[in-house]
């Protein structure tokens, strides 16, 4: 009789192992498109010790032992570098092939402008007293200080909305930041009782894969289960239950774009950061900002400031159909830095081209083109670089093009160690839902014949009561 | 391995991406017939076709430069041309009256036809190319002749760039051609002293201009040849810059453009393999032990 209550007891216990075996499955299914959910495996073994029946032990039937989750963590230690060299290759790159104003297709770039430039003056030294092709090369000299305005507001433009999307950016990351820093709290308490709360450890791994795609943040998980974080060169992001901030402050050093600052888990005085510090998305944004921008900025205010200066010097040295010299072709500012913004012609030539200094002499006619052939001679004369006008423009775009080139060849390999990583991850965690229908069969087989067992011993029960 | 859904799904994307993206690179190779759109497709050739643009754009420009040059100097020559058959008559006119069979009142009206072909050729000298007078030096907004035949041009010539930083003189001076400045007879002059001969019945004075007349025509044929030489100068300089131009343009086309045939085969190709992708996935799709318990 006592084997037989035993019997229907442990059967019991093993009918709940198996239903929680079979919900283990159905969480599994459930959560087959989730990103970040690693499949989790109920392991159920045999109730130790058996019951003792003369020489013999008599198992105790099965009981769930603890509920797994699946995860290599090889691949999940180096999965945030992948997601923060991917995500700041991409992110250079996307920036960086945003900006056309440096294309030759470009029919109101730098090089077309040049080009006609010169050309118009050319066509103004067959004919230099001429109205029209005084009015012409004077409209084609505007054109190319515009060319320069737009050339250089369009990069700059590209840099201050990279300045926007760093501030959209860091309400995000300080919020994820956070939460793995409340989450590492949480984890712990759970942990306490010795179970493994595996909906937590996902929740935030997919944190520290958001703030590792932000950032490039490495994590370093430690003994008390913590998911410490720190961005690549080292720098605290989450110790334990305490985050880091971000937060922005203007540079003047830089134009007055932003610099990033950091306020360390600790609550420290806010650091600024450089950009070759942080990786991920922030990280690729001020890489292209303040690296392959920044120096096409640059070198188009070089170029401006190298041009407008040699043309103004030989214009100084020639005579306007008045007689009149020393005037400048182009208003310009005193430095390099904003040449190309602040390049505009000089307005008392461009109201009255009879002022374009053609002529090489004050006593000379109006069909004297002397100077004119000197200002023509600056397109091949190296300017101050060492470099003629072509050579910088070539030089210009390629370095660009070389830039954006390498970001997008980086990224692609970037992409494809995070494509392999991702796939064998997934190989590893993620749900296979041929496998969790075998393992729902298995379960629901074990069930039945558990559930016949009882039915059997029920039966024998009855048989005993029937004896009476 | 072990294979999961979100695995296959996952790499199905990978691939459908992959076949998308190749096969959107070729077709847009094809529609556009460009191979470099953005200066990062390659950079290096990027580079490259600014400097073939502006060497496009400088050969241009001297083309079209030397081509009116050229033609400028067509109708210098025109206007030499008429000078030279202006003085052929007063030649042919000073040795018809040297002669002693003509009269006083011959000669006199001898040098009213002197006298109108003096102002034929003032009037000839006053050539204009355009709005500019061609044989003014730089001052070319006004007659260089007044009617008197007195220069009030300037001694400038101008240039024009026949190559790259390489310059050629693209007028001739009139006071040198007509009035004898660095050299040579005062044309003007000349035909001045005939007529005042002709009128006076001066036949000795007649008889030496005879000898003038021929060598103003002399010296004005020779200055028209330099024209001519000029002209030469310009259009092979135009032959040769339309040369660059295309040769220029070939080069930066053949770093631009891509080759058709093969941007064609490209293009097949990935349409293939972006078919053979979908099928593939679809079929991986199909296979599932839901269909089958």
């Amino acid at each position: 009789m006592t084997g037989l209550l035993s019997l229907l007891q442990n059967s019991s216990q093993s009918l709940q192992a198996q239903s929680i075996y079979t919900a283990t499955v159905a969480q599994n299914l459930s959560n087959a498109n989730t990103d970040g959910y690693s499949r989790q495996t109920a392991q159920i073994a045999a109730v130790l010790p058996g019951d003792r029946y003369g020489n013999s032990y008599i198992g105790r039937g099965a009981v769930l032992q603890a509920i797994t989750q699946s995860r290599d963590r090889f691949l999940e230690a180096q999965m945030p570098g992948a997601f923060g060299s991917q995500k700041q290759s991409a992110t250079e790159t996307q920036i960086l092939q945003s900006v056309s104003v440096l294309d030759s297709s470009n029919p109101n770039g730098l090089s077309p402008a040049v080009s006609n430039f010169y050309s118009q003056l050319r066509a103004l030294a067959q004919d230099p007293g001429n109205a029209s092709y005084r009015q012409s090369a004077v409209s084609s000299a505007r054109q190319l200080a515009y060319s320069f305005n737009q050339t250089a507001q369009s990069l700059d433009g590209a840099r201050r909305g990279i300045d926007s999307s760093l501030e959209a950016r860091l309400p995000e990351l300080n919020q994820q930041l956070a939460r793995i820093a409340d989450l590492n709290e949480q984890v712990t308490r759970a942990s306490i009782a010795g179970a493994s709360p595996n909906d937590l450890l996902d929740a935030r791994q997919r944190a520290v894969d958001r703030v590792a795609e932000l950032t490039g943040a490495q994590m370093i998980p430690n003994s008390e289960g913590d998911a410490n974080l720190t961005l690549p060169d080292g720098t605290a992001l989450v110790t334990g239950n305490l985050a880091a901030s971000f937060s922005t402050i203007a540079d003047v050093s830089n134009g007055g774009h932003l610099a990033l600052r950091i306020t360390l888990p600790d609550g420290s005085t806010p650091n600024t950061i450089i950009r070759d510090r942080v990786g991920g998305e922030v990280g690729g944004m001020l890489t292209a900002r303040d690296g392959a921008l920044l120096t096409a900025e640059r070198q188009v205010d070089q170029l401006a400031y190298d041009l407008g200066s040699a043309l103004n010097s030989v214009h100084q040295g020639g005579y306007a159909l008045d007689g009149s010299t020393g005037r400048d072709l182009f208003t310009m500012s005193a430095t390099v830095a904003g040449a190309a913004r602040d390049i505009s012609i000089n307005t008392s030539i461009a109201s009255d081209p009879t002022l374009f200094a053609a002529s090489g002499s004050a006593t000379s006619g109006p069909g004297d083109s002397t100077n004119l052939l000197l200002i023509i001679g600056t397109e091949s004369q190296p300017l101050s670089g060492g470099t003629s006008v072509s050579g910088s423009l070539a030089a210009l775009t390629t370095a660009y093009g070389a830039a954006t080139e390498r970001a997008a060849a980086v990224n692609e390999g970037d992409q494809a160690l995070l494509n392999h990583l991702s796939t064998m991850r997934a190989s590893a965690s993620g749900v296979s839902i041929d496998e969790e229908l075998v393992n729902m069969t298995k379960s629901q087989r074990a069930y039945d014949a558990i559930a016949k067992v009882i039915k059997t011993a029920d039966e024998m029960l009855n048989t005993l009561m029937a004896l009476r | 391995m072990r294979v999961t859904d979100s695995q296959i799904f996952q790499v199905a994307n990978l691939r459908m991406q992959k076949a998308r993206a190749d096969d959107n690179t070729a077709a847009g190779q094809v529609s556009s017939g460009k191979r470099i759109e953005h200066v990062w497709d390659a950079s290096g050739d990027a580079g490259m076709m600014t400097r073939h643009e502006q060497e496009v754009g400088r050969q241009a420009a001297i083309m079209s430069s030397s081509t009116k040059a050229s033609d400028e100097l067509g109708a210098v020559d025109t206007a030499f041309g008429q000078v030279i058959d202006s003085l052929s008559r007063a030649r042919e006119l000073a040795t018809q009256l040297s002669n002693d069979t003509y009269s006083a009142a011959d000669r006199a009206n001898g040098a009213l036809e002197i006298d109108q072909i003096f102002k034929s050729v003032v009037s000839q000298l006053n050539t204009r190319f355009g709005d500019r007078y061609v044989f003014g030096g730089t001052r070319d907004a006004t007659p260089p002749f007044d009617s008197a035949g007195t220069y009030v041009g300037d001694t400038g010539v101008r240039q024009l760039e026949v190559a790259p930083g390489i310059l050629q003189d693209a007028s001739l001076r009139g006071d040198q051609a007509f009035k004898g400045v660095g050299g040579g007879l005062d044309v003007l002059a000349e035909l001045q002293a005939l007529s005042t001969a002709l009128s006076t019945n001066a036949v000795t004075t007649v008889r030496t201009s005879v000898e003038s007349m021929a060598t103003s025509v002399a010296q004005v044929t020779s200055f028209r040849s330099r024209a001519g030489s000029m002209m030469n100068v310009f259009d092979v300089a135009s032959n040769t810059a339309r040369v660059n131009r295309d040769l220029a343009s070939d080069s930066k086309a053949k770093l631009e453009n891509v080759d058709i045939f093969e941007a064609a085969t490209n293009y097949s190709a990935a349409e293939r393999a972006l078919e053979a992708t979908m099928s593939a996935t679809a079929k991986s799709f199909q296979l599932t032990l839901l269909d089958k318990l």
